[in-house]
């Protein structure tokens, strides 16, 4: 089974500190050709800085570092030039960020920015036709009178499209999506994951879902990561990991998902949030855990049960809860 | 759309008329009585009565502004004491010198400032940065005549290698008269290397003119850029592949430039004091001379004539931007 | 973190957020360095300098500098190391005096007019509209000559043009202290428009002022110089650096100490004036917002 994106021993760290503040540390990430994969996690865990990372657009002050593999679309990134990573953005492996209000270049039309990206591929004429079957991939009715606008006369749902098309132009491997329907509401939310989910079906895109909200991850994730202060702490099917979650951090998190509580019940209580830098050798989550014990000051590995693979679990931790002991949680 | 435009012109033409009733103000401050000026020292009582008359003098101040505005619309400024001509002729026959000046510096300042400032904004932190703008200080801090006499000393006094006075080496004729630019005349007569001395001779006094404003300029490009580099579409330029180079001028640079041009219609105030300065240093004959004679001579008609047809031409530009962004900003065609 | 992996892919070396804070300091420390050195000598312009400014001794006229006349002698014989002394002492009032009357009107309109209401903002917005529609230093020129032409007259006319910037700077930032809470709290309370002047606007725009006056301040010094080396400010025999360096045009090529100590001085005034400035903006305000024209 060949993996459109694959990461071992992914890890970023600040420049300049000392000792240098990890703020990812030895990350995994196998992602299929049209596979949906979630990474999950509470604000300031490292997603985004991970997804910068395989962008090669780490802000100033951050490095990142390779321990094992990193291979994207077959091409073994890790020994790449800056120049040739900047040729793979777009082309290989694209990205759509949180906020589209101010994603787009307001003082050029939605056609020339199209064009840009175009120009390599196509001539004059055919970047037109290419545009607008773009935007109608996208799920946008009226394409021609978009590819006319100015981004200040779309609303943020169809900013957001235009965005997912534009980071599509250059038909790239892998799709990075960080928390694409935050800033939008409901209703264009629903629409967003179901277009994402959509593009890699039809396109064998393999999207890398980046969100902290579960229900998203639910709704179109085949596998979630769940992530926490730059570790991945838990792994596996969606399915798996949202009945039976093992790692006593995935259970705090979805006990918090209120819907599923009966009426009147108490409301979870999680410990305060600790910001830290972490040890070097402990579990990240030692300050938060109701088990941790003095085994817990040496960083867990991670346990990986049931079939390699893509339906294989892994947990890092040294005390997991049982399978099948948690209550089933509601996935409608 | 047309109504913002019809919108603006009225806002252009409110403002014109508001500059008008200053310089209205400013050219009835005249120390002493204008007409005794005119009549000169020996003239007699009725002779000033009649230039009183003639003038309008002893209307009352509404009617007075109602005759400057329609000499002004005929382009009558006022005659000169010292020349005796009207200062509108005295303007048009030095001006085409002014313009030259004005019109290099302007390219100079331009160019090297915004140059400058996107290079520093790109590589913002780094030791370029820090030299610009290093730089920058200097060049906004030296006064202009200081430059212009350094400039003079070194490389004319001492190196001989430009230049220092006057339009055109002495023993060559001016080209025929096509725009008054001597520059672009030689080069329409078909006189390359004339052209070229022309160019020399503008050189210095062009480069102290500029040097400011390029100090200005450069600096508000440095800010602008960096702002327009912080925004969101700039990171997903940069996510989408594209090269840096290219991020920085078909996207940064587009979204600053209406702020830089905002500012280069401002600098022209600048432009035309520094003109005055300028010209005196390099006896360039331009409007700055002729206005130095006439504050030496208390030529004030003149002075004032200066004062308005300066502040006319400096609204009108800038209104005339202010017009231009309608058409540049797509988000302000709407509004 | 492993330490046998190579960074493979470095980010760009990182200056780090302490050397850029000392860049800012270090333009604010050369600034007020000089500025206070050249004020100092200034200020004791009589002690340092054992010629009157005005003393004429035709016998040594335009001598080199030497052990009796630091810095020469000008066509008159005066010794010009004391002219520059007393001349600093000029520019630098001139330079105070031209921010000061900008300031304080122009901060004063531009605070008032937001508070006193729509209407009174809206006059003044189109009264800036009008002022910065003319060209500043052309103008005060001309005003300058129509009051007569000596340095308190260009210092008023200077003052005066600079007035819209400040206004139009300080107005924007009253905006924003106008839609705090505190604002509306105080109105509630039954605030009068005094009140709500002194306690509201004021404690917050009164840092930004500081600033926007002291980038200011070497605008003011240049443009008093410049006026006066068009023979609009100080007359003769008044020792000024702009119009002593005007007056040692003529003997710029043989007599070359004539413009050297003046000029020398002002630029380097100018410049710690312009660092002091600068250094204080990039300090409060890095992203450079009130870009706005100098």
């Amino acid at each position: 089974m060949t993996f459109v994106l694959e990461v071992s021993g992914l890890s970023v760290a600040t420049d300049n500190a000392d000792p240098p503040n990890c703020v990812v540390k030895d990350l995994d990430l196998e992602v299929s050709p049209g596979e949906v994969v979630g990474i999950v996690g509470e604000s300031g865990s490292g997603k985004s800085i991970t997804a910068l990372a395989l962008l090669d657009l780490l802000p100033r002050g951050l490095t990142a570092h390779v321990a094992r593999r990193l291979v994207i679309h077959g091409i073994d990134v890790a020994t790449l030039s800056h120049g040739e990573r900047r040729r793979l953005r777009g082309a290989v492996i694209s990205v759509v960020f949180q906020e589209p209000a101010a994603a787009l270049n307001p003082v050029r039309s939605i056609r020339a920015q199209f064009s840009e990206l175009l120009t390599s591929e196509f001539g004059a004429a055919a970047r037109y036709s290419a545009s607008i079957s773009l935007l109608e991939a996208v799920g946008l009715s009226d394409p021609r009178r978009v590819l006319a606008s100015y981004p200040f006369e779309l609303s943020g749902g169809m900013k957001q499209r235009v965005l997912i098309a534009m980071a599509l132009a250059k038909r790239p491997a892998v799709l990075l999506a960080d928390e694409p329907t935050t800033a939008l509401d409901v209703l264009a939310r629903a629409e967003i994951l179901r277009l994402l989910s959509d593009v890699a079906r039809t396109r064998g895109v393999g999207v890398v879902l980046i969100t902290h909200d579960i229900g998203s991850i639910r709704a179109i994730c085949s596998r979630v990561y769940v992530m926490y202060k730059g570790r991945i702490l838990e792994a596996g099917p969606t399915q798996a990991v949202l009945r039976g979650p093992r790692h006593p951090y995935t259970r705090a998190l979805l006990n918090c998902i209120l819907g599923d509580r009966p009426p009147k019940s108490r409301l979870p209580a999680v410990p305060m949030a600790d910001d830290s830098p972490t040890d070097e050798h402990g579990c990240v989550y030692v300050s938060r855990c109701a088990k941790a014990t003095r085994a817990c000051a040496v960083s867990p590995t991670i346990d990986v049960q049931g079939p390699t693979g893509s339906a294989s679990r892994k947990v890092a931790c040294w005390h997991p809860e049982p399978s099948a002991v948690h209550a089933p949680v509601d996935l409608r | 759309m047309r109504l913002v435009i019809l919108a603006r012109l009225g806002y252009v033409l409110a403002v014109l008329v508001a500059v008008s009733f200053i310089t209205f103000c400013l050219s009835r401050m005249i120390p002493g009585d204008p007409a005794a000026m005119i009549a000169g020292p020996r003239a007699t009582t009725q002779e000033i009565a009649a230039i009183q008359l003639r003038l309008g003098l002893n209307r009352p101040w509404p009617a007075q502004y109602g005759l400057y505005l329609r000499d002004l619309m005929r382009g009558d400024l006022g005659s000169s004491i010292v020349t005796g001509r009207p200062v509108l002729d005295d303007l048009r026959t030095y001006a085409p010198a002014t313009f030259e000046l004005m019109g290099i510096a302007f390219i100079l300042s331009t160019m090297l400032g915004v140059v400058g400032g996107v290079a520093a904004a790109a590589t913002n932190r780094s030791w370029i940065d820090r030299t610009i703008r290093g730089v920058v200080i200097l060049a906004i801090s030296v006064p202009p005549f200081i430059v212009g006499l350094g400039l003079l000393t070194v490389l004319y006094g001492t190196l001989g290698l430009l230049p220092g006075a006057g339009r055109l080496s002495t023993g060559i004729e001016p080209p025929p008269h096509v725009t008054g630019l001597y520059i672009v005349d030689f080069l329409i007569a078909g006189r390359p290397i004339l052209a070229i001395d022309a160019l020399s001779h503008v050189a210095l006094p062009a480069i102290t003119l500029a040097l400011m404003s390029m100090g200005k300029v450069l600096r508000l490009t440095r800010a602008a850029m960096l702002e327009s580099l912080s925004q969101d579409y700039i990171r997903t330029a940069r996510a989408l592949g594209t090269s840096e180079i290219r991020t920085l001028i078909r996207h940064a640079l587009p979204n600053a430039a209406l702020t830089i041009v905002t500012f280069l219609g401002l600098e022209l105030g600048s432009l035309i004091f520094g003109s005055v300065i300028v010209e005196s240093i390099f006896s360039w004959p331009g409007t700055g001379t002729y206005i130095l004679n006439s504050i030496m001579n208390l030529d004030f008609p003149a002075i004032m004539a200066f004062a308005t047809a300066s502040s006319i031409v400096y609204c009108i530009v800038n209104l005339l931007i202010d017009l231009l962004y309608v058409v540049i900003d797509p988000r302000l065609r709407r509004s | 973190m492993a330490a046998h992996t190579q960074p493979l892919w470095p980010s760009r070396r990182q200056r780090g957020r302490r050397s850029y804070w000392l860049t800012a300091n270090s333009e604010v420390t050369i600034g007020t360095l000089v500025v206070a050195g050249i004020a100092l000598l200034a200020v004791l312009a009589p002690l340092l300098s054992s010629f009157h400014p005005d003393t004429i001794d035709l016998t040594s006229r335009l001598s080199p500098p030497g052990a009796r006349h630091w810095a020469g002698t000008d066509e008159l014989g005066r010794d010009i190391w004391s002219r520059t002394l007393f001349g600093t002492r000029l520019s630098l009032l001139m330079g105070a005096g031209i921010s000061s009357i900008g300031c304080a009107v122009g901060s004063l309109l531009g605070a008032a007019a937001p508070v006193l209401g729509r209407w009174w903002d809206e006059i003044l917005m189109r009264a800036i509209d009008v002022l910065m529609a003319l060209p500043t230093m052309v103008v005060a020129m001309a005003l300058t000559v129509a009051l007569g032409p000596n340095l308190l007259n260009a210092m008023f006319a200077l003052g005066v043009l600079s007035i819209p910037h400040f206004a139009r700077i300080v107005r924007a930032q009253t905006l924003a202290v106008v839609q705090q809470e505190h604002y509306s709290a105080s109105i509630l309370m039954g605030g009068g428009k005094w009140h709500l002047l002194i306690n509201n606007v004021l404690p917050n725009i009164i840092g930004s002022v500081s600033v926007l006056f002291s980038m200011h301040l070497g605008t003011s010094v240049l443009a008093a110089s410049a006026v006066s080396f068009i023979g609009l400010g100080a007359q003769p025999p008044t020792a000024e650096l702009g119009a002593m360096i005007n007056a040692g045009r003529a003997y710029l090529l043989d007599q070359w100490w004539y413009v050297v100590a003046p000029g020398v001085v002002l630029t380097s005034l100018v410049c710690g004036c312009n660092l002091l400035g600068d250094g204080l903006r990039e300090f409060f305000d890095p992203r450079a917002q009130t870009f706005g024209v100098a």
